[in-house]
């Protein structure tokens, strides 16, 4: 059913030809309208994609009968994603004006009121003539998809008001124009009615299944971003596949946090966390993991300072400055000089276990004596400055 | 928490994905931990080792749950430790054995899992064919009983909520690393 929009032309005696003239006309004005379309859409798909029809329900007379096979074939060559093809769609018409300068107008309806959203996921698609669903084109945009994909289609309602054009079309238009296997185009208007979507052939067409899809899609685009977090997901594409790694992983953190709680409650009693306040101040990522890589040579590198380490006045020089920056943030408040010492502690503690031990008890000396002297804060800030540099390359 | 045999409740966040950010988790995470830990060890002296352990171990969870919150697992995981402090301080008698720990996933998850299978076939019908189905259905089960809260999601929900489960679970686990390393 189709409307007329132009009711001026008499569109019972529409001839092919005249239809084919107009379908050039439509070219000229998508490419008149190109800023437009672009502009409304700037995904890269959008002049491959954009595929406005608005096809409102019309008087039959509209349209000779025998004619709209024929119309489908011209009409739809517009969905073709090559934009070199000529892509006989209508640009969105401003209400009304346009209509007027196509013959076609009668046989090929709009809406007036709808402009185009430029969604599509820019595949071509030719619909078979005997699987148009014309009331599928009810006052929604229809997007193209692939022809080979069998994929199905979502069509979004569109508001009326034209001011949502391609707003929200470009939402997934730039993902999945260029894929091979062209996606389900889901455009969320920033006022959705409603979501259609148009079954595929040989798809099932009940509703709960399509937005069974519909959900599916969404939970494999989730996926994706799951990769990145599992260790070792990369490479493994199925789905099957991934969701074994992404349990196992799971299962596996989550033993290593009952495992470590574990070993704290063990470790409780002689729990010594004087240094705490450093880790409520400000406390770096933790990159427990990657302190030992770090800290390592700096360490190694000047052991016979920490001996020496006696008085408050060797801090600077036992305490290895890069040591104290990589556990400060990048502006560490120099008010608390104890807090520098605790990292240094800490830092040492941390990275490994072999030489942990020599220092641990010399670090407990010295710091018992840190604290009692009074640091220039000038002093660690002078140390500060070229460690923190070096912390955030590192960081 | 009750499991929902019938279809879940599909919610559809629109929010912008929020992301933890490592910093900030641990410097959350330490702060609510390590005084909470000074804490048990200041208070408890005599206690058997296994309730210190359980102590340690709501504790640890409660530090997951104060750094990474305003998702939904973080929320159902504050439900589960308020419930179980809740048990805990009426049967204030001896050792809690740690298997009715809430965060331990396993345990609970017997309790849900013919209702599950209920649910998840009716969600999940239409994926693939039935051998991929059931295997893919099977997994999505078992996670969902990993997550916290997984029960009540929709699989939509419940990927959503991994990936920022996932990334605080990584965060905890260096945070507990440095903690116990240090101190053995």
């Amino acid at each position: 059913m189709l409307h007329c929009l132009n009711s001026n032309a008499s569109g019972s005696e529409m001839t092919v030809l005249e239809r084919q003239r107009a379908t050039i006309k439509w070219q000229h004005n998508n490419n008149h309208h190109q800023g437009y379309s672009s502009s409304s859409s700037p995904s890269p798909s959008s002049s491959s994609s954009i595929s406005l029809v608005q096809v409102q329900s019309s008087s039959p007379a509209c349209l000779a009968a025998g004619a709209w096979p024929k119309l489908d074939n011209n009409f739809l060559m517009g969905f073709t994603s090559s934009p070199s093809s000529g892509f006989p769609l209508p640009p969105p018409p401003p209400p009304t004006t346009s209509a007027a300068s196509f013959d076609l107008n009668s046989a090929i309806s709009r809406t007036s009121s709808c402009p185009l959203p430029s969604l599509a996921e820019g595949k071509e698609t030719t619909t078979p003539n005997n699987k148009r669903k014309t009331d599928k084109f009810h006052n929604t945009k229809v997007v193209a998809s692939d022809n080979d994909n069998k994929d199905k289609r979502v069509k979004v309602a569109a508001p009326n008001d034209s001011a949502t054009v391609g707003k929200k079309g470009t939402q997934d238009c730039g993902d999945n124009s260029n894929k091979d296997n062209s996606k389900v185009s889901e455009v969320q208007n920033q006022k959705p009615d409603y979501i259609h979507v148009r079954a595929r052939r040989g798809q099932a067409t009940d509703s709960h299944s399509l937005a069974e899809r519909v959900r599916r899609e969404k939970i494999s685009e989730r996926m994706k971003f799951l990769q990145d977090l599992v260790p070792g997901c990369n490479k493994i594409t199925g789905k099957a596949g991934m969701l074994d790694e992404i349990i196992n992983y799971v299962q596996s953190l989550q033993r290593q946090v009952e495992f470590l709680s574990m070993k704290l409650a063990a470790v409780n009693p002689r729990l010594d966390f004087n240094m705490d306040d450093l880790f409520t101040r400000e406390v770096f990522p933790a990159c427990a993991a990657s302190f030992p890589a770090i800290e390592m040579s700096p360490n190694m590198a000047n052991p016979a300072s920490y001996l020496h380490f006696n008085s408050s006045q060797q801090i600077d020089a036992g305490i290895n400055p890069q040591d104290i920056s990589l556990r400060r943030t990048i502006s560490a408040p120099v008010s608390a000089p104890e807090t520098f010492l605790d990292s240094s502690c800490f830092t040492q503690t941390l990275p490994s276990s072999t030489w942990e031990g020599d220092f641990q008890n010399l670090y407990s000396v010295a710091f018992d004596q840190a604290r009692a002297a009074s640091f220039p804060s000038q002093l660690f800030t002078g140390l500060l400055e070229p460690s923190n540099l070096k912390m955030e390359m590192e960081m | 928490m009750e499991g929902q045999a019938a279809k879940r409740r599909r919610v559809y966040s629109i929010e912008p994905k929020k992301v933890v950010e490592e910093a900030v988790f641990t410097r959350n995470y330490m702060n609510y931990l390590v005084p909470a830990l000074m804490k048990i060890k200041a208070g408890k002296r005599s206690s058997h080792c296994c309730e210190i352990q359980n102590v340690v171990k709501h504790e640890v969870d409660m530090a997951m749950v104060f750094s990474a919150q305003g998702f939904a697992w973080s929320n159902a995981l504050k439900a589960n430790l308020q419930r179980y402090q809740n048990e805990h301080s009426s049967s204030s008698g001896g050792p809690i054995i740690t298997s009715n720990n809430p965060s331990n996933s396993s345990s609970k998850s017997i309790k849900y899992v013919n209702k599950d299978i209920k649910g998840e076939e009716y969600e999940d019908g239409f994926i693939n064919n039935n051998n991929n189905n059931n295997n893919n259905n099977s997994k999505l089960r078992c996670l969902r009983r990993l997550i916290p809260g997984g029960e009540d999601m929709c699989n939509e929900q419940m990927v959503e909520e991994l990936e920022s489960y996932i990334s605080c679970l990584k965060m905890q686990v260096n945070v507990l690393q440095y903690l116990a390393d240090k101190n053995c």
